[in-house]
């Protein structure tokens, strides 16, 4: 019988990971599933997460395992208010100091293992690195390109000086 | 070409990109995005390679989306994409678009964050999957605000038709502009979540409240502003059983209102009957008035109805007020109170009010008033004689933060917890309250006490009444400005005490063992004060530390000033440490220096 305040969590590559119950339950699927599961030695498997990506997901949940849950209620100001609690420290910029794959996989595992914090953090800290540049400029750090006609930009850029017009 | 529901011409669909490769012609050897691994690898690689060969237009641009269409950030769910386009628009400290964002061209435009609803849409340019995404995402365009830009109608053409059903937020900013948009806002308030009105006349302002005559289920909060400016708050005060004529009557019948929790009305006429939807959680009033003299009984009733409440701001209560029948016993419960703001004129409205309440012991607080005679200037006047029982906090405070000015005082009592009074005619010195202090806290449990603020016209006996009153203080904090710093010293120096005119020989402040000053003007008169302060605190009870931060002119003031500080100051306390920190300030254009006594080393040895 192994130790039952830890659960072992698989990737999809076959990766195996030992880790707290404590942890695992920042992770609002995972916990369903051991609620509904009750004590038991089985691996959980993670079939939409590679290990680099499980590694990193465990690392943010150790380190925010004592963060107070979020509590964001149904009222009108509930979207502002996630938005404004979304702190951002020092030690989640390293975190995300990682090349751009491995980013955008950390927030869709979060996303697919609906870690709220996880998904809000990353999303800010893309957001910072928006802020500041110019549509070529971000086109540029994404590694994307203009596909617009110049006729559908001449009328996108129309609709932007309707927001921007003064 | 689509049109608006108003029939005009939708501006913002004059290029429609849709579909998976937005009605561009196909590729004609596609090539599938790849799944699952956002390392793309040779896939990714092949179209580049045709990227770089293709002329034809139309082909590259058809590539140019399949090649985004791989791009790692666009494999991202739209709702994370949406969200980072929110993060986006949110700038860190809550404040607004900087003015250099606003006016630069917008090819130059660098895309700043902005608190402004649309503050997004310049993302919209970097790509089709953004411009698609961010054009079919209702969410992204709930959040209406009209103020005073031109464009505002296409925008808000733009944003109910794009919203799809959303519920929709929308806040006015500029009345012409409200006016001009209700039109186009009237076919939508059945799906109006939160709804802010501008600060305008009676006519204006009843046009725009004619939403308020539909049916409103999904409304959640609802802000009116009157006009503040109809009548002046001082002719209330002379006399507050008047019913300014010309504001608007605002009628809020729950049927109509399901879902509304937070309300907010200033400058408004309430009806005498039933005027808050019982499903409040918020309620906020300022300036506001009742059809006709209401007596406070149906006022509180009125309250009691909204059991759900949980934060009630009275930033003044409803001017006519009638307090002839005032409850004798505590007439109604808040049960879900978690907050209370009473603001008002007279504080003795403030105390009969808060009489007829009985509210959660943790239910925190902020009780203001600007006192006018024939109102005891003291802080027990704003509270009822039960007070201690309604607010056990008042009983178990041990550090007091204190605010001052010529005619305010705050006090912070922690746990968000205030009261303020502020000195109105036939008062010219707000410090003769401090000294009533222990009538409202138990005075035996404080210990600490932090002061900041104007104590220029603070008498010694103001400083003596505060300490009587509070004689268990150990830590004073004093954060000053203003002159006669000097009179703190000698009001708690023993030997004056026996030499003044009070009655009581006991000394005050006797508890006390750390003081920190900090912000006062340095004179001769502070260094012979504190000189028999210190004397005069060997003989009575030993200070641990003392911490003065005074300004001095110049560095060579400063110097002549410690020279004789360490010959005349010092040696009242031999045995002590001192320090005298950054003097070099005073080469970075400072003038403030910091003197810090550690008596710790006298205390330990008198201790012992």
């Amino acid at each position: 019988m192994g130790d039952s305040n830890r659960l072992t969590l698989v990737a999809s590559d076959g990766g195996k990971f030992v880790v707290d119950k404590e942890v695992v339950q920042m992770s609002v699927l995972l916990k369903n599933m051991i609620e509904d599961l009750g004590e038991t030695d089985e691996s959980i498997p993670i079939p939409n997460v590679t290990s680099p990506v499980l590694t990193k997901v465990i690392e943010f949940c150790e380190n925010h395992r004592t963060d107070a849950a979020r509590t964001d209620g149904p009222n009108v100001d509930g979207d502002d208010a996630r938005m404004r609690t979304a702190v951002v420290s020092d030690w989640d910029r390293q975190f995300f100091d990682v090349d751009q794959d491995l980013m955008f996989e950390i927030i869709v595992a979060a996303n697919y293992l609906d870690i709220k914090s996880l998904v809000d953090v990353g999303c800010k800290v893309v957001a910072d690195m928006i802020k500041g540049k110019s549509p070529q400029e971000i086109r540029d750090l994404f590694d994307i390109v203009n596909d617009f006609s110049p006729e559908e930009e001449a009328a996108l850029r129309k609709e932007n000086e309707w927001a921007n017009d003064r | 070409m689509p049109s608006d529901q108003d029939g005009s011409a939708s501006p913002g669909d004059a290029c429609q990109l849709v579909g998976p490769l937005y009605g561009l012609p196909p590729l004609q050897e596609p090539l599938v995005p790849p799944q699952g691994d956002f390392r793309t690898g040779p896939s990714r690689a092949a179209i580049s390679d045709r990227l770089q060969a293709v002329r034809n237009e139309a082909e590259r641009l058809a590539l140019s989306a399949l090649w985004n269409a791989t791009s790692p950030i666009n494999r991202l769910p739209n709702e994370i994409l949406t969200d980072i386009f929110m993060f986006f628009t949110k700038r860190d400290d809550g404040g607004f678009l900087p003015l250099w964002a606003l006016h630069k061209p917008h090819d130059q435009l660098k895309l700043a964050p902005s608190a402004r609803p649309f503050g997004w849409l310049p993302l919209t340019l970097v790509c089709r999957h953004w411009w698609a995404m961010a054009r079919t995402t209702p969410t992204l365009w709930r959040t209406i605000d009209i103020n005073e830009q031109r464009g505002q109608g296409s925008l808000l053409r733009l944003a109910l038709q794009r919203s799809a059903g959303a519920p929709l937020d929308v806040t006015f900013y500029a009345v012409r502009r409200a006016l001009a948009a209700l039109p186009l806002l009237m076919p939508h308030v059945a799906r109006i979540r939160k709804l802010v009105l501008p600060e305008a006349e009676k006519t204006e302002l009843a046009t725009l409240c004619s939403m308020l005559d539909h049916e409103m289920p999904t409304l959640n909060s609802l802000t009116i502003y009157g006009d503040r400016y109809l009548v002046p708050p001082s002719e209330a005060t002379v006399d507050p059983t008047a019913v300014p004529a010309g504001h608007l009557l605002v009628a809020l019948p729950p049927s109509r209102f399901p879902s509304l929790a937070y309300l907010n009305l200033s400058w408004i006429v309430l009806p005498t009957q039933c005027p808050f939807p019982p499903t409040l959680r918020t309620l906020t009033l300022m300036s506001c008035t009742y059809e006709r003299a209401t007596p406070l009984s149906e006022f509180l009733k009125s309250l009691e109805e909204c059991r759900a409440l949980e934060d009630l701001r009275l930033e003044g209560l409803p001017m006519n007020l009638s307090f002839d029948h005032i409850p004798s016993k505590a007439a109604i419960k808040l049960p879900n109170l978690k907050h209370l703001v009473v603001s008002e004129d007279r504080a003795s409205r403030v105390a009969h009010f808060l009489g007829a309440l009985t509210v959660p012991p943790d239910c925190s607080f902020s009780f203001s008033a600007r006192h006018n005679q024939p109102d005891p200037l003291q802080f027990s006047s704003l509270l009822p004689r039960d007070f201690k029982s309604r607010f056990p906090v008042l009983a178990s405070v041990q550090c007091v933060d204190i605010f001052i000015t010529t005619i305010r005082v705050e006090l912070s009592l922690g746990g968000g917890c205030y009261l303020k009074l502020e000195s109105g005619p036939g008062y010219e010195n707000i410090w003769p309250c401090l000294g009533g202090l222990s009538a409202v806290l138990d005075s035996s449990r404080l210990t600490w006490l932090s002061m900041r603020g104007d104590i220029s016209i603070a008498e010694e006996d103001h400083w003596r009444s505060l300490f009587k009153g509070l004689p268990n203080i150990e830590h004073f904090h004093l954060g000053c400005f203003g002159t006669n710093m000097q009179r703190f010293f000698i009001a708690l120096s023993p030997a004056s005490d026996s030499t003044s005119s009070a009655t009581s020989p006991e000394p005050v402040g006797k508890s006390l063992r750390h003081i920190a000053i900090s912000g006062g003007e340095w004179n001769d008169s502070i260094m012979d004060a504190l000189k028999t302060f210190l004397t005069s605190r060997m003989a009575l009870a030993p200070l641990h530390t003392l911490r003065l931060e005074f300004r001095f002119k110049n560095e060579a003031e400063f110097l002549a000033k410690k020279t004789i500080f360490l010959a005349e100051v010092v040696p009242s306390h031999p045995r002590g440490v001192l320090e005298f920190e950054a003097p070099h300030g005073f080469r970075s254009g400072r003038t403030s220096v910091s003197v810090t006594l550690d008596l710790s080393q006298l205390a330990n040895q008198d201790e012992d």
